[in-house]
């Protein structure tokens, strides 16, 4: 009986699991657009629009890189976490000089843009970003959304 | 577990309970049973129990064992925290495996589950390996254990795709080893303190903080 | 419950006794005191979730177990004071952080409250956001201009690669005149940081990124902090790149805080770089001593003493190590020299 009883009062532990987590398989159709004549590598990092509650809600939170051979059409497939984040957001920048530096010191004219990608949580997405502000990083790009 | 896989384990059990083989000989003289021996070997004689409580830094539990007719083997319930926040609730068997005057080793297999909250939570199901070696059928019992504890750690990932939902798991185990060094003292017949130092290892590779407890046993006959 | 039966098991095993704390350290035969210009306090649950497992899992375990009372025991002003105490440091700086994203938020009435649990023994730095600064810049600014009024605040505390800002950001002209205005020092963290989603690109964390700034605000007082150390790979980083903004600019001041931890820098080799570039490049006069704690029991004590062994290896004279230890704390953020 001793042993009915153990398993028993055992069995509702076992079998647990250990985390549960939503994620969207998305792919992401980018339009990057430089100034006339411009033409460079171009880096970025892909967002979490807003994330944190409260006094930890926060816009822009960088959770995968970027990275195109130059402006035009873009296609990638991203693996987004939905959990106690919201909305997908692309800041980019181009490469002019080839350093892998965005704008170091001296350097003041490698555009950069940031654009929302909509429809978001989907599983296909588009969006238009425009590199046409020198040297700004994503925060200084952000209106509020 | 469903209804019915709890009839198959009490069907499973009966049978066995209906069966049941003749006494093991005991090794030891007869007498008043150790029951700090028994908790501190981790398992008692044909006919005895014991239950021991814990409470130290980090670890509070209690543990109880019983002799069973079969082989040798004890029943085995233990429930173990870490500063209530890192718990395991395991049930087994433990067996002697060497029992001399001077000498006992024993060995012992739980399972169960561990809840761990706070911000190194995980929960999962699991499992210990226990070697203990006690010296002694007098009042006072040294008593070394050592422990290997596992826990099965599913992540399960939900997808939406373009194709439909896909779910994917994946499993790691984590390894918790704790070692234990013990002196108990039989105060009266069926009671006895015992006081001891842990080393465990909770994440490794990271450091550990040793820790100290005293345990409250007490035992007898069924 | 948990934690009050835990404090007295604790004290109990490793065998805390109460004596009177003895201030300073020795230095070249002399007793110097010593003023901690980098500490922090806050709350655990203003700390993001990836940030608290980062911390929980380096507490030595199972405290990482409990690890919001195991914080909050030292991260409160009577926790920070015991640790002074310990260590012998007869005043601090506790610093305000907005950094949502990465180390959380301990916010300016916090450290106001904290400040005035000792008022002849705590000073405060304070903060604000940066995160929606094109939409909030103006009541950002005026929070902060409040706070720094309020008694014992004596400084800025900013954080680029925490808050995501990188150190050219052109925005900020507004910030920097408040504190030439105000005459309040700005205290920058330079360098990477371990912390989740710190902004780790170079025009977050290197300090090269920020002279255009220097240069443009003579009357501002800038602190370098960490010296530009790179916490990741426990090198010595963007050191040279600060020692120079130093040797080249009155208004640079440099802070040696974290870098040498024995986490850091398990050797002590890279804290003896800094101290003795430091000391080459004739910036000592503007070397501000500060240890990032308290991070967990005894890391203020254990912090001044790696410290004063690099400054006695690399040769520093009581003097020297007296301005560091508590002079220039006192000619940055013009307050009194601390008594010993």
């Amino acid at each position: 009986m001793s042993r009915f009883f153990l398993l028993l009062s055992l069995s509702p532990l076992v079998g647990c699991v250990n985390s549960r987590t939503q994620w969207v398989e998305v792919t992401v159709t980018t339009e990057l657009i430089a100034p006339e004549g411009l033409s460079a590598p171009v880096y970025g990092e892909w967002n979490h629009t807003w994330s944190g509650e409260g006094e930890l809600r926060v816009p822009l939170l960088p959770f995968e890189d970027f990275a195109a051979e130059g402006p035009g059409l873009v296609t990638t497939t991203l693996l987004v976490p939905l959990d106690g984040v919201e909305g997908l957001t692309l800041y980019a920048w181009m490469d002019l000089d080839g350093d892998g530096l965005h704008c170091a010191p001296g350097v003041t004219d490698e555009p950069a843009g940031l654009g929302e990608a909509l429809p978001f949580p989907a599983t296909e997405a588009d969006v238009t970003l425009s590199l046409d502000a020198p040297c700004l990083g994503a925060e200084a790009l952000w209106d509020g959304g | 577990m469903s209804p019915l896989s709890l009839l198959l384990v009490f069907a499973v059990s009966a049978p066995a309970l209906a069966e049941r083989p003749p006494p093991n000989p005991d090794p030891r003289p007869m007498g008043p049973p150790d029951p700090h021996l028994d908790a501190l070997a981790g398992a008692s004689d044909l006919g005895d129990w014991a239950v021991s409580l814990e409470a130290g830094f980090p670890f509070f539990g209690a543990r109880g064992q019983v002799a069973l007719p079969w082989a040798g083997l004890n029943a085995v319930g233990s429930v173990n925290s870490a500063l209530f926040t890192d718990t395991w609730a395991l049930g087994g068997v433990s067996k002697r495996w060497v029992d001399t005057h001077r000498v006992v080793l024993s060995g012992e297999i739980l399972v169960g589950g561990t809840i761990r909250s706070g911000d190194l939570s995980r929960r999962g199901p699991a499992s210990q390996t226990t070697l203990r070696l006690a010296r002694g059928h007098g009042r006072v019992v040294p008593a070394l254990t050592l422990s290997s504890r596992h826990v099965l750690l599913t992540d399960v990932q939900e997808i939406q795709t373009a194709e439909g939902d896909v779910v994917q798991r994946s499993r790691s185990i984590a390894w918790s080893p704790v070692a234990s060094f013990d002196v108990g003292v039989g105060v009266c017949p069926g009671f006895a303190v015992s006081a001891g130092l842990d080393v465990p290892w909770f994440d490794p590779p990271g450091f550990s903080l040793p820790g100290a407890h005293i345990n409250l046993i007490v035992g007898g006959w069924k | 419950m948990v934690e009050r039966m835990i404090t007295p098991i604790l004290t109990l095993l490793l065998g805390c006794a109460e004596e009177a704390p003895v201030y300073g350290v020795s230095f070249g035969g002399e007793r110097l005191p010593v003023v901690d210009m980098h500490l922090h306090q806050g709350e655990w649950n203003l700390i993001p979730e990836s940030t608290r497992r980062f911390l929980a899992s380096r507490f030595p375990a199972p405290l990482g177990l409990i690890a919001e009372s195991t914080a909050e025991g030292s991260l409160n002003a009577e926790g920070v004071l015991e640790q002074l105490d310990e260590a012998g440091v007869i005043q601090g700086a506790l610093f305000a952080v907005y950094a949502p994203r990465t180390v959380g938020v301990a916010t300016n009435e916090y450290v106001a409250e904290q400040v005035l649990q000792d008022p002849e023994r705590l000073f405060g730095l304070g903060s604000l956001r940066l995160d929606d600064w094109n939409n909030d810049a103006e009541a950002q600014l005026a929070g902060l201009a409040a706070t720094l009024e309020k008694p014992g605040f004596i400084g800025i505390k900013l954080a680029h690669a925490h808050q995501h800002v990188r150190l050219d950001d052109p925005r900020f002209d507004a910030l920097w005149s408040l504190a030439a205005a105000t005459g309040k020092p700005v205290y920058l963290h330079t360098g990477s940081s371990p912390f989740p989603n710190t902004a780790q690109d170079a025009a977050y964390t290197d300090p090269a990124y920020f002279e255009p700034i220097i240069a443009a605000y003579p009357d501002a007082q800038f602190i370098l902090g960490h010296l530009g150390y790179d916490f990741i790979n426990k090198e010595v980083g963007a050191l040279d790149t600060c020692v120079e903004l130093a040797a080249r600019y009155e208004n640079v001041w440099l802070e040696p805080s974290a870098l040498g931890s024995a986490g850091s820098d398990p050797t002590g080799a890279n804290l003896l770089t800094a101290y003795s570039a430091m000391k080459g490049a004739g910036v000592i006069d503007r070397v501000v001593y500060g240890s990032d704690g308290p991070q967990s029991p005894g890391f203020v004590a254990e912090y001044l003493e790696r410290s004063v062994a690099a400054m006695e290896g690399a040769g520093y004279t009581a003097e020297e190590a007296r301005a560091v230890l508590s002079l220039n704390f006192a000619a940055v953020f013009g307050v009194e020299p601390a008594p010993l």
